[in-house]
């Protein structure tokens, strides 16, 4: 009777045990036999294939980035979003190179701005002044378009300094359209021998505003505060 | 009968004498920094996800983080971080390692690190990360000393002046048996 059961229990004891170590190899996802001593198989079933894109799943093999628990959606490549981004970096580099060699014009436009006023209908430092101002808004206005064009990242809510940056556009942006327009009233105004009056009175006031706030706008990026 | 089931049970015995041990990371902040001559910038994330599997005396250990989850407090810069890494094309950036499972033990673990980041693969030998222990809770903390160039990353430049090559990535792990 003994041997009988022995016989029975044997084989059926070696095909539990090996089981369990195929188990162990062949599923490094499943559930580890610790587990699987103290749950229901029926209650274990649903959850391996859950449990795989789960970090903390059993496993007895090198772990891999499928173990880890990442979605594809964050694994994937997306080569649409990398040429996306290569433009919006290629555009934005321009941007940034114009703005900065802007910076020069803009310097030396508000530097000659104290001598072009006087009483004279003709100056030359006047003239010069203007075809700075010129300069000035040629490439502060390309600068602009770069930023402007630039793809915009769905998704992607601005955050830190680049908001003060892109916030400041509102200031500087208003005043480099006025500035030159308030300019050239004034500059006709000085040219027939008249004071500069009416809204041209602006020009030196909205200049500063614009400078100022272009500076701003510059050290915004340049510098961490 | 019984010396048979005996020899047969001492048989599959070794089959399941190797220790298998696994670790899950539970949190953890993997920083970057990267230097200009005007400012410093550091980019944090607490995205990452790891695993760690011992077996037969070795460990294999997995960190995987998105790089877009990176943040260093500015969305145009974190941005231009992803484009220069291609973090769009390869989103994920992974370190491997295999230690030795008695050097877990140790107060500082020196790893042979194989980092996964742009497309390319680094290889960093010797890492040391300082371990301390929280009741099961095991702190790892050191500093990969990843450079730019180990990536094919082309260094940002910021008003015509490139970062520096050196973009060290401080790494703060705990992890806990499971």
């Amino acid at each position: 009777m003994n041997n009988t059961r022995y016989a029975v229990l044997l084989p059926v004891l070696t095909f539990v045990l090996s089981c369990a170590s195929l188990a162990q190899t062949v599923a490094p996802m499943g559930p580890s036999p610790q587990d699987q001593a103290t749950e229901q198989p029926t209650q274990q079933k649903p959850d391996q294939t859950q449990q795989q894109n789960l970090p903390n799943a059993p496993s007895s093999s090198k772990p891999s980035l499928s173990d880890l628990g990442f979605t594809p959606e964050q694994t994937k490549a997306n080569p649409k979003e990398q040429a996306l981004l290569d433009k919006r970096t290629h555009m934005l580099k321009i941007h940034q190179r114009l703005g900065f060699i802007t910076l020069f014009p803009m310097a030396a436009t508000v530097v000659s701005a104290f001598g072009a006023g006087g009483r004279s209908t003709s100056n030359n430092t006047r003239d010069l002044h203007a075809a700075l101002g010129g300069v000035t808004a040629g490439l502060y206005f390309s600068a602009a378009y770069f930023a402007i064009r630039a793809p915009r990242v769905p998704e992607t809510r601005t955050r830190g300094q680049i908001r003060l940056h892109k916030a400041l556009a509102w200031v500087h942006g208003p005043g480099m359209v006025l500035t030159p327009i308030l300019g050239a009233m004034a500059f006709d105004q000085k040219s027939k021998g008249e004071h500069v009056h009416g809204i041209a009175q602006a020009h030196g006031p909205v200049a500063i505003v614009t400078a100022s706030a272009y500076g701003a706008a510059f050290a915004a990026v340049a510098f961490k505060f | 009968m019984q010396k048979t089931l005996a020899t047969v049970l001492l048989l599959l015995l070794p089959l399941f004498a190797t220790s298998t041990s696994q670790w899950v990371l539970e949190q953890s902040t993997l920083s970057y920094q990267v230097s200009h001559p005007l400012h410093d910038t550091v980019g944090v994330s607490h995205a990452a996800r790891g695993k760690g599997t011992c077996n037969d005396g070795q460990c294999d250990f997995l960190i995987a983080v998105p790089v877009k989850s990176f943040d260093s407090g500015d969305s145009n810069r974190d941005l231009h971080m992803i484009q220069a890494t291609r973090g769009a094309q390869f989103p994920m950036v992974s370190v491997r390692t295999k230690v030795p499972e008695s050097e877990l033990e140790s107060s500082t673990i020196r790893a042979d690190l194989e980092v996964e980041f742009g497309g390319q693969t680094a290889q960093y030998k010797q890492v040391p990360f300082q371990r301390t222990t929280q009741g099961k809770i095991v702190h790892l903390s050191g500093m990969i000393p990843a450079k730019m160039s180990d990536f094919k990353i082309e260094p940002p430049s910021l008003l015509g002046i490139a970062v520096k090559n050196d973009m060290p990535i401080r790494v703060e792990t705990a992890w806990h048996p499971i």
